[in-house]
């Protein structure tokens, strides 16, 4: 036993000295090839890289980015988001539209929709896939359908049929009736909850959604690992543990059969070996971390995509800490702002790979507006006339001293193994020594952080990030209510005004995108004012792809849309 | 043979009671929650979804009815899903201990064609150039770290000179189990786990064939006209083996310790990374379960041991 712990401390040792950060400049971005006008040659295969097995490949019960990697071939939904602006379009529903009143959406279907083996997609599949959500034990979906009429009755086995979903027109129109509004409904339904519609006629055989018996339900079958029919551009051939999944190309996908024959994600033991797989030509494409890119830069035989990502990393400031009283002043955290050199850590991090952020909506979001808001330039006097202003008092060690006596020394922690999170703890620790706050480092494992910093007053400061979806709805992470075990406003931020305007942002009734976006600018300029959190930068995703390969243009809007025009890729022989 | 085998057997019951207390103790140690890593960074996830998924994990039950409830399906071979790929535990093992064993027992046997006359070589021509050359080998050997060695095989002779593949089992696209394209991938984790026992066996062997060497049965061998090689081969390595046995039991040890370690830095599809990975996840069913037949594994070896020293060694009797 003590010997196993001594090699397993071994191998850890080789996660950490993989990752270690270059003391090189970055470079500038590499454009993206143009599409080429050329004819697409058919055949070849997509070697994509992931870091894992998929964990399972049916989206109810999917928590993880491997697992979506895979059922996203196979499973879509109604909508998507636009793989450059983010905004809902239709995928398998030609049109959706919600009712002037909020309270009823329709999507209908296009014309002719067939799965990969010949059975029509109809309504009822996104049906089914709705009640395998209400009725799994392992989901942890249900929030997104919980305003559906009838939902807490399906739910619990009172009916066997959920009331509020209306299917029509020989299953090409599907009716869902809200109990009250909720203004994400149109992204957020479109995938049935679960994200991807799964085929109802080869399901029901291992789960019947037509019972009020809550006992069974869709968790454990053997096709959650073999998925049986195809909406998308990819069809489930086979699944190797430890090695790959393969697919084939689907000749009845709607937007037309893939140019390339057969896709296959194979699966790596970290990114390192999901860098060299790319490097060596492995790998046909995928994202590299910012201290490699300038190494992957230079190989002849890739061409590189710089593109935003949607979420943000920060330093959260407890406002609940028993042990760090002050970080309850709104003057001490804008201190701890002006005290620390974004600039600099994002230089030292990205390699100016990312942009900074001075609020909760990212660049990417079409809620995303700075101006007016305070960019915190690093300014050492004026965040030590803050905590002067605060009631601070200098001591005779360099060490302010609060209100209460006792000497500004206070722990920030965050997840060993992750690089620019403890490059951002030194710098922290540091600066924060400039401005006369002392900072004890604390290093953990990724949950122990989680669980530590769950909302309670035994943290200080932690750092973390957020990956953001498409349509903005921070109501989890900002409103008051929100403070309880396993909740998101762990730091303790209560704003009355923020708490209406993330309402109104969620149940309208007005969900203009204009509405929206002012009550979102309420919320980001209340942020920006109280820093809850000390915002720090969204990192750029750094994509590369083999040069051969064509029509490669990613985006923004998550793993999913690097592939939204999957179909039209080709191999240049 | 048939009862020592037994009672070797019966008496590996509680090493592998130990064995299952101690991992089943030690993953529930570490004070992180399972289910907070499963859900990750997620945020549209209720307190109640949570605990619902606490309650179906068995997660709130007390310690030692999760022992109670766990050493009885164990029994049955019954190591439950895993919490994270929702599969059979035991069918996931099943399909990697295959892979492992290929590195293993290749190793294994690298190790004692290449050690052993490496060994007896530096025995015969002990003080002259080769002695010292094989010395050399054996210390340097014996002091890199495997993974070091392993991460310097996939970035030279992989990543930048593209002489050997970076990792995995096969070519994409490629299924065949024997063939050159497997054996092709095996030679570098291979080569990199034998090489700490290629360092260890000659400097062990040397000073078992030199005292072997000295004694009055091999000069009378000698002086009764045999040939060198048969007095070599059949009356100073049979003597001289002996303690290399013991050896192995060692080796297996590094196997499939090691292994652990080179099937993460060589993608290898094995047992170890397998537990690795599960360790990782805190995805207790999987890393209980990976322990537990690496154990097994060495208790089994072990046993082999000691039969194989009633084969080399007559006067050593099974009982």
């Amino acid at each position: 036993m003590r010997r196993l712990s001594a090699v397993l401390g071994a191998a850890l040792l080789v996660a950490v000295s993989c990752g270690q950060a270059p003391t090189s400049t970055g470079t500038s971005p590499t454009p993206a090839a143009s599409a080429s006008a050329e004819q697409p040659q058919a055949g070849g295969r997509i070697v994509f890289g992931a870091t894992g097995d998929p964990k399972t490949m049916n989206p109810v019960i999917a928590t993880d980015t491997q697992s979506r990697d895979i059922w996203d071939k196979v499973y879509l939904s109604l909508t998507r988001s636009n793989y450059k602006t983010g905004e809902t379009e239709a995928n398998l529903a030609q049109k959706f539209e919600l009712s002037s009143d909020g309270l009823t959406l329709t999507y209908t279907l296009r014309d002719n929709l067939v799965w990969s083996d010949g059975t029509p997609f109809t309504g009822e599949d996104w049906k089914y896939t709705a009640e395998a959500v209400a009725r799994s034990v392992k989901t942890v979906r249900k929030s997104t359908l919980q305003d559906i009429v009838g939902w807490a009755d399906y739910r619990d086995g009172k009916t066997d049929s959920l009331a509020g979903v209306t299917i029509k027109d020989n299953g090409k129109v599907i009716e869902i009736k809200f109990a009250k509004i909720f203004c994400p409904a149109t992204a957020a339904l479109g995938g049935a909850g679960a994200g991807g519609i799964l085929p109802s006629a080869a399901f029901k055989k291992v789960w019947d959604n037509k019972t009020t018996d809550t006992k069974t339900n869709i968790d454990d079958n053997p096709l959650n690992m073999n998925p049986p029919a195809s909406m998308g551009p990819w069809v489930f051939k086979e699944f190797k543990p430890g090695v790959q999944v393969t697919f084939v190309k689907n000749a009845k996908y709607f937007r037309g059969a893939p140019y390339v024959d057969e896709f296959v994600v194979k699966t790596y033991a970290d990114a390192t070996a999901v860098k060299n797989a790319i490097v060596t030509g492995e790998v046909t494409y995928g994202s590299v971390e910012a201290k490699d890119y300038e190494e992957v830069s230079k190989v002849d035989a890739l061409k590189g995509v710089r593109y935003r990502s949607s979420g943000y990393t920060y330093i959260g400031w407890n406002a609940k800490s028993a042990k760090a009283p002050w970080l309850a002043n709104r003057d001490v955290r804008q201190a701890l702002w002006y005290g620390i050199n974004v600039d600099a850590i994002m230089k030292k991090i990205l390699f100016g790979l990312g942009s900074q952020v001075y609020a909760h909506n990212p660049p990417t979001s079409w809620a995303y507006d700075a101006s007016g808001l305070t960019q915190y330039n690093n300014d050492v006097a004026k965040a030590k006339s803050l905590l002067e202003k605060a009631g601070a008092k200098m001591g005779s060690d360099g060490v302010y001293v609060w209100t209460d006596g006792k000497p500004m020394k206070m722990t920030i922690e965050t997840n060993q193994g992750n690089n620019a999170r403890e490059t951002i703890l030194q710098f922290a620790q540091e600066q924060y020594k400039a401005i006369g706050v002392q900072i004890d480092p604390l290093l953990e494992s990724f949950n122990a952080l989680l669980d530590r910093t769950d909302p309670g007053t035994g943290f200080d400061g932690f750092i973390l990030g957020w990956s953001l979806g498409a349509d903005p709805d921070p109501y989890s992470i900002w409103h008051s209510s929100q403070q309880g075990k396993g909740q998101f406003n762990n730091v303790g931020y209560v704003n009355a005004t923020v708490d209406q305007a993330l309402i109104d942002n969620r149940n309208g009734p007005d969900c203009s995108q204009t509405a929206r976006k002012a009550a979102l600018k309420k919320v980001d300029q209340n942020l920006n004012q109280d820093a809850p959190y000390t915002f720090l930068y969204s990192a750029d995703v750094l994509f590369f792809a083999n040069k051969q390969l064509q029509g490669v243009d990613p985006n923004t809007y998550g793993v999913m849309t690097q592939q939204w025009n999957v179909e039209k890729w080709w191999f240049k022989k | 043979m048939g009862r020592f085998i037994a009672r070797r057997l019966v008496q590996a019951i509680p090493t592998l009671f130990g064995v299952l207390l101690l991992t089943f103790l030690l993953t529930r140690l570490s004070p992180a929650d399972p289910v907070q890593l499963m859900l990750g960074g997620q945020f549209d996830i209720t307190p109640e979804d949570r605990e619902r998924l606490r309650q179906s994990l068995g997660l709130n039950d007390p310690l030692p009815l999760q022992f109670v409830n766990w050493l009885w399906h164990v029994v049955q071979l019954d190591f439950g899903n895993s919490f994270y790929y929702h599969r059979p535990v035991i069918q996931m093992i099943g399909e990697r201990i295959p892979n492992s064993l290929q590195i293993s027992i290749s190793a294994l046997l690298i190790t004692v064609a290449v050690g052993v006359p490496l060994g007896v070589i530096a025995a015969l021509r002990r003080g002259g150039l080769v002695d010292h050359a094989i010395r050399i080998f054996s210390v340097s050997g014996h002091a890199i770290p495997t993974f070091w060695f392993g991460l310097i095989f996939v970035l030279v002779l992989g990543v930048q000179l593209r002489w050997f593949p970076i990792g995995s089992m096969n070519v994409i696209g490629n299924d065949c189990t024997v063939c050159w394209d497997r054996l092709w991938h095996l030679i570098g984790p291979v080569a990199v786990i034998s090489i700490g026992g290629i360092a260890n066996l000659p400097r062990i062997l040397r000073t078992e064939v030199l005292e072997v060497i000295s004694q009055d049965y091999v000069r009378t061998a000698r002086s009764k006209g045999l040939k060198e090689r048969v007095v070599i081969s059949g009356h100073v390595l049979r003597n001289a083996l002996i303690p290399v046995v013991t050896l192995f039991g060692g080796l297996l040890t590094i196997f499939v310790g090691g292994a652990l370690v080179i099937e993460q830095v060589f993608n290898w599809p094995g047992i170890g990374r397998l537990t690795f990975e599960a360790a990782i996840n805190k995805d207790y069913p999987l890393v209980q379960a990976g322990v537990v037949f690496s154990s097994l594994l060495l208790i089994l070896s072990y046993i082999v041991r000691d039969i194989s020293y009633a084969l080399v060694d007559p006067r050593i009797k099974v009982r």
